[in-house]
């Protein structure tokens, strides 16, 4: 069954870009553009993940999240806003939001968040993704290849993670960079820095399976791929 | 000088001058009409002396006071009553006198008559005069002192409560400026012409403020869009190699502009005082958790980070800047190092630098702090992080220094108070 996810953003083009982000990504996407439609949605139906801008025409999406958890305490709220993590996040957070992206995100993190926030809920049998021969246990933290248990640092870790989570599309430096990297991503150059990072990734991968699933895509970044 | 101590000094200084002046010139008058009092006194009593020898052609001389003696001299004058002494054999004193002198010829002989008044007792009555008189008027000098100072303090209260409420008050705080009425027209005056002005000023700083929250609000929004199908291009596997060019250098000033004005909106929030917390921070211990944070950095680049400290380097300030600070001033230290150089950082009680290694000094080092000065040709330099930093600094009033010197930038920032 496909997820549901409820998109509430003013912003048609921003609207459409992660509705079909997300489409691609197995979730079903329903998108309002104000506060009201998006509350009389709830009484309908229950959505899995709700993703939220604050600024809105008919007010702030801050006073939406109580709402929101009143009527589906399971409910993943993401709140993504361009106002500064500073002052909001906290705000947001406190307010019962369970993540918080600012704005410009890569849609690859937007959906490494929605996939970790959906897992939170899981059964721990049910964290377990796999690609190819690859398996990684999310909620234990470990991965095993073709049956064996490799071991791998925290860092190496988030940046398969991810890389499983958005597979057989294009990562580009700078997004994987700001997701193992956090907002210190910002302050570096990151060029060479994540060339060695993912060469040490490939290597590993490569040695257990004997293939290289991180391909380059020249250019613009990598891939996770079998052929 | 407080504008009561002034006009109080003022008070003092001429009203103590005025008071002396009229005290002198009382007392000269009275004097002078005393004495005018006394020689009319001496010159009747001539006149009475005359009036006798003219009628008995005999008078009994009364030593010293009233003598009529019998003169060579043959001339009719009238002398200016004048102060003398006499000596008193009895007592043994020379006591003062007036004295009022005529020469007169009475009946063919030539006389000299002589009138004289103690001044003894003039002299007791006049000192007590004197004296009564400064008291008196020192009193009313003390007493319209006293109530000008009062009256002062009265007028002057509302005044003062307002210029408090004036040094309090501050474009952050929610409460508008109310300043009380004095009842006094000037001072009512420039209450209104302030609050007029404080008003406008508010509005002005709110639409500032806004307009920078919003226009880097806003702006993200494209932004993300920009970004968004930049990835969703990358998917796309049939392009050429000028357009991945293309779209990657789109990509990467999305990322920069995005970067820019976030950093622009953070420098606006500082202006504005949004940060204004005041917490205990201490420096030691957030270079190490920026170390830590930084670590994967750092060891790839292995670079070798040194901390000493003399002292615990404590401020009081905002802890999310001081963050921002030691966040900023060692990304930079940490970009500009080349592999496997040292970095050392180094604190104090009032005082820390952060050294770095380099080729060569900065070429126009005055510029350093400026927004978007940057000499490196990396992409991902804005030129900000260090703007960030001098912000910060100045907002808490802590200088910075740079210096080159043996192959080293050096930044030392010295703290004012801790």
């Amino acid at each position: 069954m496909k997820k549901e996810v409820l998109i509430i953003e003013d912003d048609f083009s921003l609207q459409k870009i992660l509705a079909d982000y997300l489409s691609n990504c197995g979730f079903r996407c329903t998108c309002v553009e104000l506060i009201k439609e998006g509350k009389s949605l709830f009484d309908k139906k229950f959505f899995h993940i709700v993703l939220l801008d604050l600024g809105l025409p008919d007010g702030d999406g801050l006073d939406c999240i109580s709402f929101i958890k009143s009527i589906w305490a399971d409910t993943g709220v993401i709140i993504i806003s361009a106002r500064d993590k500073l002052e909001d996040r906290v705000d947001g957070l406190n307010l019962g939001a369970d993540d918080y992206l600012v704005k410009p995100f890569h849609l690859s993190e937007l959906n490494a968040r929605i996939n970790a926030l959906l897992r939170r809920n899981l059964q721990p049998e049910n964290q377990v993704l796999s690609f190819g021969e690859i398996e990684i246990d999310t909620f234990f933290n470990q991965v095993k290849i073709g049956n064996e248990q490799i071991d791998f640092s925290r860092k190496e870790f988030d940046l398969l993670l991810y890389f499983i989570e958005n597979k057989n599309r294009v990562l580009t430096k700078e997004s994987l960079f700001e997701h193992v990297w956090g907002e210190n991503s910002v302050f570096m150059d990151n060029s060479d820095f994540i060339y060695t990072h993912i060469n040490r990734l490939r290597n590993k991968i490569k040695k257990s399976t004997g293939d290289n699933y991180i391909k380059t895509v020249h250019g613009f970044g990598y891939k996770l791929d079998i052929h | 000088m407080k504008l009561l101590t002034k006009i109080n000094r003022s008070y003092l200084k001429y009203g103590l001058l005025v008071f002396l002046i009229a005290d002198v010139i009382i007392i000269l008058m009275i004097n002078y009409i005393l004495k005018d009092e006394i020689d009319q006194q001496l010159r009747l009593e001539t006149k009475e002396i005359v009036r006798n020898l003219e009628e008995t052609g005999n008078f009994q001389n009364i030593y010293p006071t009233a003598i009529a003696q019998k003169t060579d001299k043959s001339e009719e004058k009238v002398y200016q009553p004048k102060d003398t002494i006499i000596y008193d054999a009895i007592q043994d004193v020379m006591i003062p006198f007036r004295e009022f002198s005529k020469s007169k010829i009475i009946n063919g002989i030539n006389y000299r008559v002589t009138t004289r008044h103690m001044l003894m007792e003039f002299n007791d009555i006049f000192a007590l005069f004197t004296v009564l008189i400064s008291v008196v008027l020192f009193l009313v000098f003390l007493g319209f002192l006293l109530f000008t100072q009062k009256l002062n303090t009265m007028l002057w209260e509302t005044f003062n409560k307002n210029i408090e409420r004036l040094r309090s008050y501050s474009f952050n705080s929610p409460s508008k400026l109310e300043l009380t009425a004095t009842g006094i027209n000037e001072f009512d005056d420039l209450n209104h012409v302030l609050s007029m002005m404080s008003s406008r000023l508010e509005k002005d700083y709110a639409a500032t403020k806004e307009f920078s929250a919003n226009a880097a609000h806003e702006l993200q929004t494209p932004l993300a869009v920009i970004r968004n199908k930049c990835e969703n291009l990358f998917s796309n596997s049939k392009l050429d190699k000028n357009t991945i060019e293309t779209i990657r250098e789109i990509y990467l000033s999305t990322d920069k502009l995005s970067g820019i004005t976030k950093a622009l909106l953070l420098l606006a929030k500082i202006d504005h005082g949004q940060f204004n917390e005041k917490d205990h921070v201490s420096l030691n211990q957030i270079f190490k958790y920026w170390i830590n944070s930084f670590i994967d950095v750092i060891q790839d680049r292995n670079l070798i980070v040194s901390i000493s400290a003399t002292d615990n380097c404590q401020l009081l300030m905002d802890k999310r800047l001081a963050n921002l600070l030691i966040q900023n001033i060692f990304a930079n230290s940490i970009k500009h190092s080349n592999i496997g150089e040292e970095i050392s950082i180094c604190l104090a009680k009032d005082y820390f630098t952060i050294t770095n290694s380099g080729e060569k000094a900065i070429n126009q080092p005055d510029m350093i702090f400026n927004r978007f000065y940057t000499e490196s040709q990396n992409i991902g330099s804005t030129g900000i992080g260090l703007a960030i930093v001098k912000k910060i600094a100045d907002h808490y009033k802590i200088d910075i220094n740079y210096s080159f010197k043996d192959f080293k930038h050096l930044f030392t920032f010295k703290l004012q108070d801790c």
